[in-house]
């Protein structure tokens, strides 16, 4: 694993980048701990490996970037944490709960009360409305946030009585976002959830993910191959084959909107 | 909070108003059916057991060649029952329509007015079937011997339910056979020459088991003949087809519409699990999300599991409203036009709702049920990757070097191969209904053609005892028994005529007789009913004699009308114990007159023979329209949303096509003409087993009947059944073909993965 700017000690934290401002997660506890995560695929002569010893840890209320090529793991190590996949060895640990060994009905209770997940492809249930969409996230949580608040934060007040296919792509991610965030988890996972978006849309999407990292103070993974998108994390990993190959602070991180590629 | 995916029930049930519809009505439709069906079943048997016991109708019958004697009578009632006098006279009402007339009684067999009232003095009441099947109206009158008798009322007898003249009749007829009944006062005046020595009997012990009542009717019977009766005539009541054919036919008629109309209810709990099927392939990634999201398989199960549910039950409620309100009318008419009856009340029956709520509801979920587990068995991963096939490595059919255009539509049919095989099995049922109802009508029509062009002479004539006729001309004489034989299928004895043949007769030149000839030829009909072959050894007894003996088979005469067994004269006469000259009937190409016209006991024409058909059609004049009422809405159901369902599956590729540069009429060729090929395939296709299904059908429809019905499946119903089918077909194939024009280019390709 590359290291920046010295040893890896603080776990919570990373390593500082050398032009980061200062930070202002260096107190908060860990909120996500991963040790020796290791996760192959087929057998045999046929078997990968696609996570290979992955050790790190997020504070809460950070939002981390992991970035990689294709193939790299950077999902299924996002898959990992979000109980969506199995692992054969090492340990992960969120909240103070290690959920990798538990059973399928426990994982299922894991996503129900603490995550929130956003995929690229927003799949939205099409004879819902906006409203009703982000009311199936609603309904799992005990302590869910003030609906109408939300579509105003998400900008979709105007559109909450639209069907998905009356939105735009931009507009039906921030309904999927919605959906993800109404349960307010303490862990917000995103694959590339701007992956099929446009240039200005993707930067109002990330926009609204910054505010509700603002707002809420949830912990937000972004999964994602678009490396600008790094400058507005308080963290960023980069997987390759399997690996951590860099773990950076992010102590300044820059307004989405003010990203640019 | 309520679980906001039930908002979507009602807006699915909108935008796919059309197969909800279509299966909503067919499963009103069928539960309809069933539970009226059901409901008027019961009614008639509930009116039947209660008229039986109010009406006190007799155990067993018997005729006598002469009044019974006090001795006998007293000899007989000691083993624990009552006789009572039973005598009747058969008067002609036309050349082919006979009415029996009883003396009113009032110990047994009880009359039930139906309208009007019973008869006094030169009255007359009339059984009401009979009444209407052969026009006659109260008001009218029926002259015997020169008195006219005004008919005062319509009457139902509770040893008549179903008309039958004689007990080995084919069918009951109530064109041609009817009851009625005057005043003991008017009775006792006619002549004694006319009168039948007939008797019923009622056990004392009420509460005998079958098996004690069987054996008190035998100990009865051959008390008598012990006694020195002369018995003509002698018939339990549980043999009495007048009595106990309502019995056998609603106790296989209900069975057959509870399998059948079950049988629909599962294939729609199939094409539920199909439609389900093809909603969670479409959702995969919605389920994967709502998965990731948090949501138990439990309550993905539950919410895709509700709609079958809802539809089911809300089926299962209209239904059963009108199965109650509606369908009974019809049904009752079907009752009516066969069997004379007390009127009915139609009330909930608890069977019936079971088998129309619970029984269609239990079907639903648990296939349901079973499909959605096996379909949410998937990770969250899975359906977000859209990784349904457990096995992810199969691979693709190989498929014959045929054009692009054949393989590809190999690949949707193979595709939607679920699909398909229900949609072929929906076609068979349908086809087998169609063809029931088509077939049955033509059936019976060759059957009672082929009597009349198989009859043997123009007369056959049954005498009381043996006499000379006037006219002799071609008449040859005949010997003629009944005899009774087991009949393993339907547990009990049926009766066969023997027929004693002169050595050269005439009528039969084929068969050769020799007086000391040993053996016995079977008319086809008996030899297939009890599945006889030459060689085979019989055993037959005498009912009026217990003598048992033993034939062998000797070949299978070609001969329809009736359950026969052909044998020399003299050797049924040995059977018989009679003189070897003994005769009791005549062939006869000409009318025959005798100086005693009293010795006739029947003379049977051809037409006699084959009338029983008109009461047959009669019976089966709903069948029909019924049948093809069914078999389309059947054909229609499943085509619209299996059909459907395979465009809306491809919508995506289909608008790809287009993209492509494929025309409309291009595309319909790739997937509207696999559709075609599947229906057209499977209509024909399941022609050989339909004709299986009618085959063995009617098997045990050979069961009740008294003699046997042979299948007659004429051919142009095959094609008849394809072009209905198709015809069907071709209102659902312009309405994909509008719906595939309806994809759109774009729309389909936005917002892809």
């Amino acid at each position: 694993m590359e290291k920046k700017n010295g040893p890896n000690n603080d776990i919570s934290n990373g390593t500082k980048n050398g032009t980061s401002k200062e930070t202002s997660n260096a107190n908060k506890p860990v909120f996500l701990e991963v040790s020796q995560l290791d996760k192959s695929y087929g057998s045999g002569a046929a078997r990968v490996k696609v996570l290979d010893g992955v050790t790190t840890s997020l504070a809460a209320g950070q939002i981390c970037v992991i970035l990689g090529p294709s193939g790299s793991g950077k999902s299924t190590f996002l898959n990992a944490i979000g109980g969506l996949e199995s692992i054969d060895g090492g340990r992960i640990i969120i909240d103070g709960q290690e959920i990798s060994r538990l059973d399928p009905a426990s994982l299922g209770r894991y996503r129900r009360d603490k995550l929130g997940f956003v995929f690229q492809f927003y799949n939205l249930i099409p004879n819902l409305t906006v409203k009703e969409n982000i009311e199936v996230g609603q309904y799992l949580s005990q302590k869910p946030l003030e609906i109408d608040a939300l579509l105003h934060t998400l900008g979709l007040w105007e559109h909450r009585d639209k069907f998905p296919n009356q939105l735009s792509g931009g507009q039906q991610q921030r309904c999927a976002i919605g959906r993800a965030l109404i349960k307010n988890p303490a862990l917000l996972l995103c694959d590339e959830l701007t992956g099929a978006l446009d240039y200005q849309t993707s930067k109002e999407i990330l926009a609204l993910v910054e505010t509700i990292n603002q707002t809420y103070h949830n912990t937000i993974i972004i999964v994602t191959h678009n490396e600008p998108i790094k400058q507005m994390a308080h963290r960023v990993l980069k997987l390759h084959d399997g690996r951590i190959v860099t773990d950076e602070v992010n102590d300044h991180p820059i307004a989405a909107s003010e990203l640019q590629w | 909070m309520k679980n906001p995916l039930r908002k979507r029930f009602k807006r699915d049930l909108l935008s796919n108003r059309g197969r909800y519809l279509a299966i909503f009505a067919m499963l009103t439709v069928t539960i309809a059916i069933m539970s009226g069906f059901l409901a008027v079943a019961d009614g008639a048997q509930t009116v039947l057991d209660q008229n039986r016991a109010d009406a006190k109708v007799e155990d067993g019958s018997f005729t006598t060649a002469r009044a019974l004697s006090r001795e006998a009578r007293a000899a007989v009632e000691k083993r624990g029952v009552t006789i009572y006098q039973n005598n009747y006279r058969e008067l002609p009402l036309s050349d082919d329509t006979t009415l029996r007339i009883y003396p009113e009684r009032t110990d047994f067999n009880l009359v039930t007015v139906i309208s009007g009232s019973s008869p006094t003095a030169d009255e007359i009441a009339l059984d009401r079937l009979f009444a209407a099947s052969y026009g006659l109206a109260i008001g009218d009158t029926v002259t015997v011997d020169g008195v006219p008798l005004t008919i005062t009322g319509t009457i139902s007898l509770p040893d008549y339910s179903s008309l039958f003249k004689n007990n080995a009749d084919l069918m009951m007829d109530s064109f041609h056979f009817g009851v009625g009944v005057v005043t003991p006062a008017a009775f006792a005046g006619w002549p004694a020459t006319e009168i039948i020595n007939g008797y019923g009997y009622r056990f004392d012990n009420r509460d005998l088991s079958i098996t004690a009542q069987r054996q008190l009717a035998t100990e009865i019977k051959d008390q008598l003949i012990a006694s020195g009766v002369l018995l003509t005539g002698f018939v339990s009541a549980e043999n009495n087809q007048s009595i106990a054919f309502i019995d056998d036919d609603m106790g296989s008629d209900v069975p057959m519409m509870k399998v059948l109309l079950s049988l629909i209810i599962l294939i729609m709990a199939f094409v539920f699990a199909i439609v389900i099927s093809s909603t969670i392939e479409a959702e995969a990634a919605i389920i994967g999300t709502l998965l990731a999201s948090g949501y138990t398989k439990a309550e993905l199960l539950r919410h895709y599991l509700t709609m079958p549910v809802a539809v089911t039950l809300a089926s299962a409620v209209l239904g059963n409203l009108i199965g109650y309100l509606v369908m009974p009318d019809f049904f009752k008419v079907m009752y009516d036009s066969s069997y004379s009856l007390p009127p009915m009340t139609i009330r909930v029956n608890r069977e019936a709702l079971l088998l129309t709520t619970v029984v269609p509801l239990v079907l639903m979920v648990v296939i349901n049920f079973v499909t959605l587990t096996r379909k949410l068995g998937l990770t969250p991963l899975q359906f977000l990757r859209k990784e349904l096939h457990q096995n992810r490595h199969r691979r693709a059919v190989k498929l014959p070097r045929i054009s692009f255009f054949s393989r590809f539509r190999l690949r949707v049919i193979l595709q939607n191969k679920a699909s398909y095989l229900t949609l072929f099995v929906g076609i068979f049922l349908a086809s087998f209904i169609l063809m029931f109802g088509l077939a049955i009508t033509p059936m019976i029509s060759h059957y009672v053609d082929s009597i009349k062009t198989a009859a043997v002479s123009d007369y056959q004539y049954l005498l009381k005892a043996p006499a000379e006729p006037q006219n002799p001309g071609s008449a040859e004489k005949m010997t003629v028994a009944g005899l009774e034989t087991w009949y393993p299928p339907a547990g009990k004895n049926i009766e066969v005529a023997f027929w004693g043949l002169r050595e050269d007769s005439r009528y039969f030149p084929e068969l050769s007789l020799a007086a000391d000839e040993t053996g016995v030829y079977l008319s086809d009909g008996l030899a297939k009913k009890l599945g006889a072959k030459a060689g085979a050894q019989l055993d037959f007894v005498n009912p009026y004699t217990n003598r048992e003996d033993t034939v062998t088979v000797l070949g299978i005469v070609d001969y329809p009308g009736g359950l026969t067994v052909f044998l020399s004269q003299a050797q049924l006469n040995a059977l018989l114990d009679r003189e070897a000259d003994y005769f009791n009937g005549y062939f006869s190409d000409q009318e025959l007159t005798f100086v005693d016209k009293n010795v006739v006991a029947t003379v049977i024409t051809p037409a006699e023979m084959a009338k029983f058909g008109d009461q047959m059609l009669s019976s089966f004049t709903q069948l029909a329209p019924l049948c093809l009422f069914a078999a389309v809405v059947i054909y229609l159901v499943l085509m619209v949303v299996l059909t459907k369902l395979v465009i809306d599956k491809n919508a995506l590729y289909i608008s790809y096509l287009k993209v492509f540069g494929y025309e409309t009429a291009e595309i319909s060729k790739l997937y509207l003409r696999a559709t075609t090929t599947v229906v057209l395939g499977s209509l024909i296709l399941s022609l050989p087993l339909v004709k299986l299904g009618i085959q063995g059908s009617f098997y045990l429809v050979q069961m009740k009947l008294s003699g046997y019905l042979p299948v007659y499946l004429p051919l142009y119903l095959y094609p008849l059944i394809v072009a209905i089918g198709m015809a069907s077909y071709l209102g659902i194939n312009f309405l994909q073909l509008r719906r595939i024009n309806q994809i759109p280019l774009a729309a389909a390709l936005k917002n892809r993965e």
